[in-house]
């Protein structure tokens, strides 16, 4: 049909839009209203809570169902979207700084071997983590933010600068998940980037490299970590950072 | 955004069975305490732990409303599996500000449920199922809406209804039928119909509301 509702008419169909009793063409254009009117989305959202209490109540699922679909799991991984970000090479090191160099060197040898072994799955995880990050402005991945950051059961943390300004709030759900949301931290030039940390012991644990433009992003917070904090660096990310946070917060 | 990194430890063990999962014993009592939008959040992170655990609160409901609207129980099993496939692909479907995840599992189900029951080749069965069962017991609207629902409030709200606002919803939800096809089994303009179903399901909405059933959307 093509045709738009104006909101009285889409209103009428909305009861039926929520029982799926439309035809096809009258749901796409009760969807195309919808797309663009919150008190539309609202009242459907509404109407199929209603229709979940007609459904019957619960019957055993099928035997061996579930084993059909975590088969399914593993044959259905998105196509990869965006590479990795790259390591930085490590810098040469001074001849007055040699041992810490090495150190930093085999940790750097490490930390690319860990990643060569465990590659694939960081890839899954990376991709899926930023399909959902790419579509944080537009889809319900911001609301889950949102959500998150108003979790009671989440451990939150403001990461404030020197002066005590909050440049960016966090919160680490019991799970593990953790979300972060930039308040205050201006965009960076390209080639630089806000790099992630987890503050564990006396040490910083890389938990992400988060680009130049901060909005909404996901992570995984170590569970021993004390607190988390933002520095700035090449584009790419660093093993090890020598700056100075930005920002920091502890939990 | 930039390409962001996680530590391998980001992705839990595979886990084929929602009852069997060997290890990570505190993950898993977490995940069986967790709300509904946090274990969407998991799934989000390929956490299978996380939509085995929606698996187990939601597959009965959804597989019983499959199964009263398609009776085919191979077809019913077909619909579930892509109902919780689809989670697992598109998390960020599902806006937990919008209703519950048992509702939105409940309204995929009803969906493609009925998509099925429209396609020509489970219509026929249907036909066949439906001409054998009016031989059998003749039309029953009654007796489907006596047992559309199980909670005794829900049914108290669902009596409470008109009859004809009762009949319409009864035939679109249950029966898969569009508002069109259920005003000619009614013999209504449709017009009329569309608005029996709409204002049914609220005054649903406000009986439950009244009689204390749970709806996390009320008057939000």
């Amino acid at each position: 049909m093509g045709r738009e509702l104006s909101h009285t008419d889409a209103g009428e169909l909305l009861g039926v839009y929520a029982l799926d009793a439309l035809d096809p063409d009258e749901r796409q254009a009760v969807e195309a209203h919808a797309a663009e009117c919150g008190a539309c989305q609202a009242e459907i959202a509404q109407h199929r809570e209603v229709a979940a209490f007609l459904a019957p109540s619960w019957m055993p699922a099928p035997e061996g169902l579930w084993d059909r679909i975590a088969q399914g799991l593993e044959e259905t991984p998105p196509p990869l979207e965006m590479p990795l970000a790259p390591v930085v090479p490590i810098q040469r090191p001074s001849p007055r700084s040699r041992p810490m160099a090495a150190v930093a060197a085999l940790i750097a040898v490490a930390a690319v071997a860990a990643v060569a072994v465990l590659g694939l799955k960081v890839v899954d995880d990376g991709r899926r983590i930023d399909r959902m990050n790419q579509q944080a402005l537009s889809t319900g991945f911001d609301r889950t933010v949102n959500a998150a950051l108003a979790d009671p059961a989440g451990r939150h943390i403001k990461l404030q600068s020197s002066n005590g300004a909050v440049g960016a709030e966090a919160v680490v759900l019991p799970d593990g998940a953790g979300f972060l949301t930039n308040k205050h931290l201006a965009d960076l030039p390209s080639g630089s980037t806000y790099q992630l940390w987890a503050l564990v012991g006396t040490s910083r644990i890389s938990v992400g490299v988060l680009g130049p433009k901060v909005t909404s992003v996901g992570f995984t917070a170590p569970p021993t970590a004390a607190g988390f904090a933002l520095t700035t660096e090449k584009a790419g990310g660093v093993v090890t950072s020598t700056n100075d946070p930005v920002v920091v917060g502890k939990i | 955004m930039g390409g962001t990194r996680y530590r391998q430890r980001t992705a839990g063990p595979i886990r084929r069975a929602p009852r069997c999962r060997r290890g990570n014993t505190v993950a898993a009592m977490s995940l069986t305490e967790a709300s509904d939008a946090t274990l969407v959040v998991a799934i989000g992170r390929w956490r299978q732990d996380a939509l085995a655990e929606a698996y187990r609160r939601h597959a009965g409901a959804a597989f019983a409303l499959a199964r009263r609207l398609l009776v085919d129980r191979q077809l019913a099993e077909e619909v579930l599996q892509e109902v919780f496939l689809r989670l697992w692909n598109q998390p960020d479907r599902f806006d937990s500000e919008r209703g519950s995840l048992r509702s939105y599992l409940l309204a995929q189900t009803h969906g493609r449920a009925v998509d099925l029951l429209r396609s020509e080749t489970s219509r026929r069965r249907r036909e066949e199922r439906e001409a054998r069962e009016t031989a059998e017991h003749g039309t029953d609207i009654e007796r489907e809406v006596m047992d559309m629902a199980v909670a005794e409030q829900v049914q108290d709200v669902v009596a409470s209804l008109p009859v004809d606002e009762r009949k319409a919803i009864e035939l679109a939800y249950f029966g898969g039928h569009t508002y069109r096809q259920v005003a000619v089994l009614l013999d209504e303009p449709e017009g009329t119909v569309k608005s029996r179903i709409r204002s049914g399901l609220r005054k649903m909405r406000v009986s439950m509301v009244e009689a204390g059933v749970s709806v996390s959307w009320a008057e939000s």
